[in-house]
């Protein structure tokens, strides 16, 4: 064992135990003060980042490459601000339109062809498949879709065939979350692995 | 008050410190828990391990924030690692997390300490503010990013000579916290590039349907994936060594949930003969 006399090493393992000792103690000002350093930390490299980006992709090519165009975004952009003073806050709403009509357009149509289109066609399987498994999977898959579809059809009295086939799309979402849960504890145990990993190995030296 | 009830009020903290001392044992003493390998990891695999060093580059667009922590840090890690070991050359960027460029600059400087140059075999170009937006201006015209994040140009970067567009690049893969359907809708569809995800555990069984439709070449999801890969290039690195201590905290829920829901039951039924009893 070794440990570690990097200051930032030991830093880090502070506010790990500082974030600890909510679940393990109850909320104390040691677990605050790390979370205010972490927001804190986390703001201020956000605001770094932004200023950045407004010089690298707005000022330097204003002023340095005279990219004039470039002045409909910043005055857009400054527009924005327009909303903290009452008499002209008004005019922040055509930045604001400007961005959702164009995200909005921008991705309608993506999402149509990507998201419904192409994921129909591969929801059209060919049975059989070349192997048993595949088969399998590809039944599961065709069942577990139309009997959701079923479940979500408002239309219908849900009686009789419907019904069997709603409430099996019942079952299929609940494996579903099942799955998802699955997944969620497995992603929450590698990020406290993470920190394990860096106690016994960044700062103990253990590992 | 019986064991089952007592089951069922077990104070959160016993379980934190159990979970505590399952996944730091395994760690400290490693078990070597085989690993099976998911087809989507062998995909990303195979991609790599079929590109040509000298004319081949990859994009790699780097989403994702410490926050997430090693589950979405040791597949990037373990890609990159393969990247280098097979001369490779490849340029990050960040579109959906202001942090993106300074998790690349974590594995830069790693790469740098090993005699791998900047510009040259790899470079990062930051962030690029518009999400989906941004992601179809850079596949267009990829020079749209004027600077790196060392201020040199774009343009004049050795790793970027030829790049005009994103179809240039004959990979690219995108590291992230979520799902990739922006770059599905705005890039991979409309463009048909080569493209895979590496992404955090939780976001795996949203991606696997464009896996199955061919949109997804290849899906990395969380350590798990990271240690698959890396043991795939024989390089075990941090994810296979977590795997051990991963498969110990997974039995040690297994079992709190079994045990939970036995208590559950067998009070359940003690109320119910006490409720027919009356």
């Amino acid at each position: 064992m070794q440990i570690s006399t990097n200051i930032w090493q030991w830093i880090s393992v502070i506010c790990i135990f500082g974030m600890w000792s909510l679940p393990l103690y109850k909320d104390n000002p040691f677990y605050r003060v790390c979370q205010n350093v972490f927001v804190g930390s986390c703001a201020g490299h956000a605001i770094g980042i932004a200023i950045g980006n407004i010089v690298n992709y707005g000022f330097e090519p204003l002023f340095t490459q005279s990219k004039i165009d470039l002045l409909i975004p910043v005055i857009l952009g400054l527009m924005l601000y327009t909303r903290f003073f009452p008499g002209v806050a008004w005019l922040s709403r055509w930045p604001v339109a400007f961005l959702v009509g164009v995200g909005v357009g921008q991705t309608i149509y993506a999402s149509l062809r990507s998201q419904v289109i192409n994921q129909s066609i591969a929801a059209m399987t060919k049975f059989p498949q070349p192997t048993v498994g595949a088969t399998i999977n590809g039944l599961v898959s065709l069942i577990g879709l139309l009997s959701i579809l079923t479940y979500f059809l408002f239309t219908v009295p849900q009686s009789g065939v419907v019904r069997g086939m709603s409430e099996l799309g019942r079952w299929m979402m609940m494996v579903t979350f099942g799955v998802g849960f699955g997944n969620v504890v497995s992603g929450r145990l590698s990020v406290l692995l993470g920190e394990l990993l860096k106690i016994f190995g960044d700062w103990l030296g253990m590992i | 008050m019986s064991l089952m009830e007592r089951l069922q009020n077990v104070d959160s903290r016993i379980i934190y410190v159990l979970l505590l001392i399952a996944l730091s044992l395994p760690l400290l003493r490693p078990i070597g828990i085989p690993l099976q390998t998911d087809p989507m990891v062998r995909a990303v695999y195979d991609i790599i391990e079929g590109l040509d060093p000298e004319k081949d580059r990859v994009l790699l667009s780097m989403d994702y924030s410490p926050g997430a922590g090693l589950d979405a840090e040791v597949s990037p890690v373990a890609v990159v690692e393969h990247l280098a070991e097979r001369g490779i050359k490849w340029v990050a960027i960040s579109f959906g997390t202001t942090d993106g460029p300074m998790m690349t600059n974590r594995i830069i400087a790693d790469l740098e300490a090993r005699g791998y140059e900047y510009g040259k075999d790899f470079a990062n170009l930051g962030y690029m503010a518009g999400e989906e937006n941004a992601v179809r201006l850079f596949a267009l015209d990829c020079l749209s990013v004027p600077t790196d994040v060392r201020g040199n140009r774009t343009d004049q970067l050795p790793v970027m000579q030829g790049i005009k567009t994103i179809k240039d690049f004959a990979f690219v893969m995108q590291f992230s916290m979520g799902t990739p359907e922006m770059w599905i809708r705005q890039v991979v569809d409309p463009m048909g590039i080569k493209f895979a995800t590496g992404t955090v555990t939780v976001s795996v069984p949203s991606i696997v349907p464009y896996f199955n439709s061919g949109q997804v070449k290849g899906v990395m999801g969380g350590v798990s994936s990271a240690a698959q890969y890396e043991l795939l290039c024989n390089k075990p690195g941090r994810g296979a060594a977590l795997m051990d201590a991963q498969s110990m905290g997974h039995l040690l829920i297994i079992l709190f949930i079994v045990l939970g829901n036995i208590g559950y039951f067998m009070v359940k039924d003690k109320k119910d003969n006490l409720a027919a009893g009356q």
